[in-house]
C-alpha cells in the first residue's frame, strides 16, 4: 500500500468524545472535528461524558474542565480508570491559565490542553500526535500480552517438564539412610543433578553433576545423563563403563560449551571399597572415622562431555572404606555462594570447616549452616549442592541391598543364533550388530575391542575359507594379498545357497561370565593343522587362529572343520 | 462590515467552517451566555465567588471562541476576582461586561442576518 | 571409517592415520596411501592408530605388506598411539620384532 493511500480519511478517522457544557463551544469543536473526518459523540456534562465513554469506547476524549454534574477533573479520573491498560488520551479544553489548575488537570490523568479559541490546525496536529502515540501504545500492549501469554505458557510447560525432570534427575535411592544431601536451585530447573542407585552386584552408585549454566539449558543435559546412569547401574555395568557411556552421550548431544562437572562413585559394601571418578567438581573430602583424618579427593579429569570417548579417561581411583567413614561431595555453588555484599564464601572458609575438629557426621550440617549464614540476605547465584555418604555397618548395608530389586533387565544367561544367507553374506557386515549384542552384557562391554577381533577372525575364517573356499597361501606375496581380497569380492557375488551361522551362549558366573561363540558354515571344512608361522619370514596370513586361541580360554575346531567353537571367559573388576 | 467588538478573522473562519450553521451558532452563543450573564449578575450582587469564577470562566471561553476577544479579557478579570475572592470593583466590571456582551450580541446578530441574506 | 595420509615437512615420514575399523575393508585405501606417495624421498612410515577402534588379522597382513613394500628388514615403520587391546594383539603376533610399537 502506498503512502498516499495510507493517509486517506477513513484510516486517519478517529472516534472522539467531546464533553463541553457551553453549547456554542461544543458546536464549534464538533464541526471542526467532523470536518477533519472524525466520528464525534458529545456530552454536556461530566456524568454524561463518562456514560458515553462506556458506550462508545472512543479513541480520544476532549473534556471541558468546568462542567456541571461532575467536573472534567473527576470525569477524567473515571475515564482513565475505565481505559485500563489501553492508552486513551484525555485533552482538557480550558482557558485556565494558572499553574495550579493546570497541575490539577495533569494529576487527574489529563494528557494535554487545548485552549480557546479553538484552532483547527492545532487541533488536527494534536489528534495526529495522539494517534501515533496510541498506535505505539497498542503495539506495546499487544507485545506485553503476547509476552504474558508466552510466559504463562512457558511456566505451564516448565511445571510439567519439572515433574518429569524431578522423576529423572533426583531419582533412584536418594532416600537411603546413608545419604544426606542438600540441593538448591535458581530456577524451576536445576543445573545440578544428584542420582543414586544400587547395582545388582551390591554396589551403591552415586553421581553428582553440575552442568554449565542454569535452568532449562543446564537441565536438558540431565536427561541423557540420568537415563544412562539408571539404565546401566541397573544392568550391573562398571563405573568405568557408565562414566564412559555418559561422557560419549553428552559429548555427542550437548552443544560446545555445555558440559557436566561430575563425580561418580561406586561403593561396594562387601568389598568395603569405593571407586571414584571425578572430573571438574571441587575436591571432595573423605573423613576417616578411625583416625579422624581428612583426605581430599582431587578431580583428575576434564568434565563429562568435553572429550570424545577415544581421548576420555574413565579410570577411577580406589579407596578402602570402613564403617563410619564419610564422603562429602559438593558443587562449586558452595564456594561461589555470595553474601549480600557480593563477597564469595570461598575456598578458605570451606577449608576452615573441613579442618575444624569435629565428628565427621557434623560436617554436612556445618557447611550448610555456614553457607546459609554467609549468603544471609544475598541471593544464590549458582546451583548449590552438597552430598554426604557414610559407609554403613553390615546390618544397614544388608537392609539396603535387600530393599533394592536385584536384577533389572540385565542380559545375564542367554543364547542366540544368527544365520546369514548368501545375500546377507554379500551385503551385510554383522560385526557392529554382534558387538552391540555382546556389549549388553556388563563385563563384555569392557572387552568389546578384544571380542571384536575374536568375532572378526572367526567370521572371516568361516566366510573366506569355509564358504568361499579361498586359500590362505594366496596371500604369500603382496600381489597375492590384494588378489586374495579381489577374489573374495568376486566369489561373494556368485554365492547362491551358502550360509554362516553365528551362535552365542552366555552364562553368568560368580566372578564374571563365559561367552561361547560357535561359528558354523556351509563349507566342506578345512585342515586346521596348516597354520604354522614361519619365523624366518613373516607371512601375510595364518595369524587368525593364533590370535583367537591367545584371547580365548579354549578354541575347538570340530571336524571336518566347518564348526569352530571359542570360549571367551571374562571377570568382574577387582 | 468590520466590527468594533469582534475579531474579524475569527468570525470569517467560523463562517467558513459552519456555513449555514453560523446563525445557529450565534443563537446558541447568545442564548447560552445570556443565561450565564443572568447568573453572573446575581452572583456579583451577593459576592458568590464560586459562581462568579465559574460563570465568568464560561463566558470567557465561549466569547474567545466566537471572536469576542475584548469581552474575553474583561471576563478573565472577573474570573480572577472570583477565584481570588475579591469583591472590590466587581459591580463596575460586571457593568462593563454587560455592556460589551450587548454590543457583541448586536454585532453578531447583524453578521448573522447579513450572512443569511448573502447565503 | 577412513584412512588418511600426510607427509612430514621435510618429506621423510609418511603418516597413515586409520579412523574406525582397520580390517580387509580398508585394504585399497590403505595401499593407495603408500603406493601413491613419492617413495623416492620417504625414509620411514608412521601408522597412527589413535582413532582406530578395532583391528583384525587382515590388518596385520596389510601392515606386513607395507613392511615389505618399505624394504622388509630395513623398513622403518612405527605403529603409534596403540590402545592396550591393540598392543595385546601385536604382542600375540610378535609384531614388536617387526615394527616399532608405541
Amino acid at each position: 500500500m502506498s503512502r498516499s493511500e495510507s493517509g486517506s480519511a477513513s484510516e486517519s478517522s478517529v472516534s472522539i468524545l467531546v464533553a463541553e457544557d457551553s453549547i456554542s463551544d461544543r458546536m464549534i469543536l464538533e464541526t471542526m472535528l467532523r470536518r477533519g473526518g472524525h466520528n464525534v459523540s458529545s456530552a454536556e456534562d461530566g456524568a454524561q461524558a463518562v456514560e458515553l465513554f462506556r458506550e462508545t469506547k472512543p479513541d480520544l476524549v476532549f473534556l471541558d474542565v468546568m462542567m456541571p454534574n461532575m467536573n472534567g477533573i473527576e470525569a477524567a479520573k473515571k475515564i482513565k480508570e475505565l481505559s485500563g491498560d489501553e492508552f486513551i488520551p484525555v485533552v482538557f479544553l480550558t482557558s485556565l491559565a494558572d499553574a495550579k489548575s493546570l497541575a490539577t488537570c495533569l494529576e487527574s490523568g489529563g494528557d494535554d490542553f487545548l485552549s480557546k479559541p479553538f484552532n483547527p490546525i492545532v487541533l488536527e496536529a494534536k489528534i495526529k500526535a495522539f494517534q501515533r502515540m496510541r498506535e505505539m501504545n497498542q503495539t506495546m500492549i499487544r507485545q506485553k500480552n503476547l509476552i504474558e501469554t508466552n510466559n504463562k505458557h512457558l511456566l505451564q510447560e516448565q511445571t510439567v517438564a519439572k515433574q518429569v525432570f524431578d522423576k529423572i534427575a533426583h531419582s533412584g535411592t536418594l532416600d537411603l539412610p546413608i545419604i544426606r544431601y542438600y540441593m538448591s536451585a535458581l530456577a524451576v530447573f536445576n543445573g545440578d543433578v544428584l542420582l543414586a542407585d544400587i547395582s545388582p552386584m551390591g554396589s551403591l552408585f552415586v553421581i553428582l553433576g553440575d552442568f554449565t549454566g542454569h535452568g532449562l539449558p543446564a537441565a536438558i543435559g540431565s536427561m541423557p545423563l540420568a537415563s544412562t546412569f539408571h539404565g546401566m547401574v541397573g544392568k550391573g555395568f562398571t563405573l568405568n563403563d557408565i562414566i564412559r557411556e555418559i561422557n560419549g552421550k553428552l559429548h555427542a548431544t550437548l552443544p560446545v560449551g555445555l558440559f557436566c562437572c561430575a563425580s561418580c562413585i561406586d561403593i561396594n559394601f562387601s568389598k568395603r571399597r569405593m571407586l571414584i571418578w571425578s572430573g571438574g567438581l571441587p575436591d571432595g573430602a573423605l573423613y576417616r572415622k578411625n583416625d579422624q583424618s581428612v583426605t581430599r579427593i582431587a578431580s583428575k579429569n576434564l568434565p563429562l562431555g568435553v572429550l570424545p570417548n577415544r581421548e576420555f579417561n574413565a579410570e577411577p581411583l580406589r579407596f578402602d572404606l570402613e564403617e563410619g567413614d564419610h564422603l562429602l561431595l559438593w558443587s562449586d555453588g558452595i564456594q561461589e555462594a555470595r553474601s549480600a555484599k557480593g563477597d564469595m564464601f570461598g575456598e578458605d572458609r570451606l577449608n576452615a570447616i573441613l579442618d575444624q575438629e569435629c565428628q565427621a557426621c557434623e560436617v554436612f550440617e556445618n557447611i550448610i549452616s555456614s553457607v546459609q549464614n554467609h549468603i544471609g540476605e544475598g541471593e544464590e547465584d549458582d546451583d548449590l549442592s552438597l552430598v554426604d555418604i557414610v559407609f554403613p555397618d553390615k546390618e544397614t548395608a544388608e537392609e539396603m541391598l535387600a530393599g533394592a530389586s536385584n536384577s533389572r533387565g540385565r542380559l545375564a544367561d542367554w543364547k542366540m543364533s544368527l544365520q546369514l544367507n548368501a545375500s546377507s553374506l554379500r551385503n551385510f557386515d554383522p560385526m557392529p550388530l554382534l558387538v552391540n549384542i555382546t556389549s549388553e552384557v556388563p563385563g563384555l562391554r569392557q572387552n568389546s575391542s578384544i571380542l571384536y577381533t575374536v568375532l572378526s577372525e572367526l567370521y572371516n575364517n568361516a566366510v573366506e575359507h569355509g564358504v568361499l573356499g579361498l586359500e590362505s597361501s594366496l596371500k604369500a606375496s603382496a600381489e597375492g594379498f590384494a588378489q586374495y581380497y579381489r577374489l573374495r569380492d568376486e566369489r561373494l557375488e556368485s554365492l547362491s545357497n551358502q550360509w554362516v551361522t553365528i551362535e552365542f551362549e552366555h552364562q553368568m558366573e560368580d566372578s564374571g561370565g563365559l561367552l561361547i561363540i560357535r561359528m558354523l558354515d556351509s563349507g566342506e571344512g578345512f585342515d586346521a593343522t596348516d597354520t604354522s608361522v614361519d619365523s624366518q619370514k613373516p607371512t601375510y596370513f595364518g595369524r587368525g587362529l593364533t590370535l583367537i586361541s591367545q584371547m580365548c580360554e579354549k578354541v575347538n575346531i570340530i571336524p571336518p572343520g566347518n564348526i569352530v567353537e571359542a570360549h571367551f571367559r571374562w571377570n568382574f573388576e577387582g | 462590515m468590520p466590527g468594533r467588538y469582534l475579531d474579524a478573522r475569527v468570525v470569517a473562519e467560523l463562517k467558513e467552517l459552519l456555513g449555514e450553521g453560523f446563525p445557529l451558532l450565534v443563537e446558541r452563543y447568545v442564548g447560552d451566555c445570556g443565561k450565564r450573564m443572568q447568573r453572573l449578575k446575581s452572583a456579583v450582587e451577593t459576592s458568590d465567588f464560586a459562581t462568579i469564577f465559574h460563570e465568568s470562566h464560561g463566558v470567557k471561553g465561549s466569547s474567545k471562541n466566537i471572536g469576542a476577544t475584548r469581552l474575553g479579557v474583561l471576563c478573565a478579570e472577573l474570573e480572577h476576582n472570583g477565584q481570588a475572592e475579591v469583591a472590590a470593583g466587581n459591580e463596575q466590571l460586571f457593568a462593563a461586561i454587560e455592556q460589551e456582551f450587548a454590543d457583541v450580541c448586536c454585532e453578531l446578530e447583524n453578521l448573522s442576518t447579513i450572512s443569511d441574506n448573502s447565503g | 571409517m577412513s584412512i588418511n595420509s600426510s607427509v612430514s615437512q621435510d618429506g621423510d615420514i609418511l603418516t597413515i592415520s586409520v579412523d574406525g575399523r582397520f580390517d580387509a575393508s580398508s585394504l585399497d585405501e590403505f595401499r593407495n596411501c603408500y603406493e601413491s606417495a613419492d617413495t623416492g624421498k620417504i625414509k620411514g612410515y608412521d601408522v597412527d592408530l589413535k582413532n582406530a577402534e578395532y583391528l583384525d588379522s587382515s590388518a596385520l597382513g596389510m601392515l606386513l605388506v607395507l613392511r615389505d613394500f618399505a624394504g622388509g628388514e630395513s623398513a622403518q615403520i612405527t605403529i603409534s598411539n596403540c590402545s592396550q587391546e591393540v598392543k595385546k594383539i601385536f604382542a600375540i603376533s610378535s609384531f614388536e620384532k617387526l615394527f616399532t610399537i608405541q
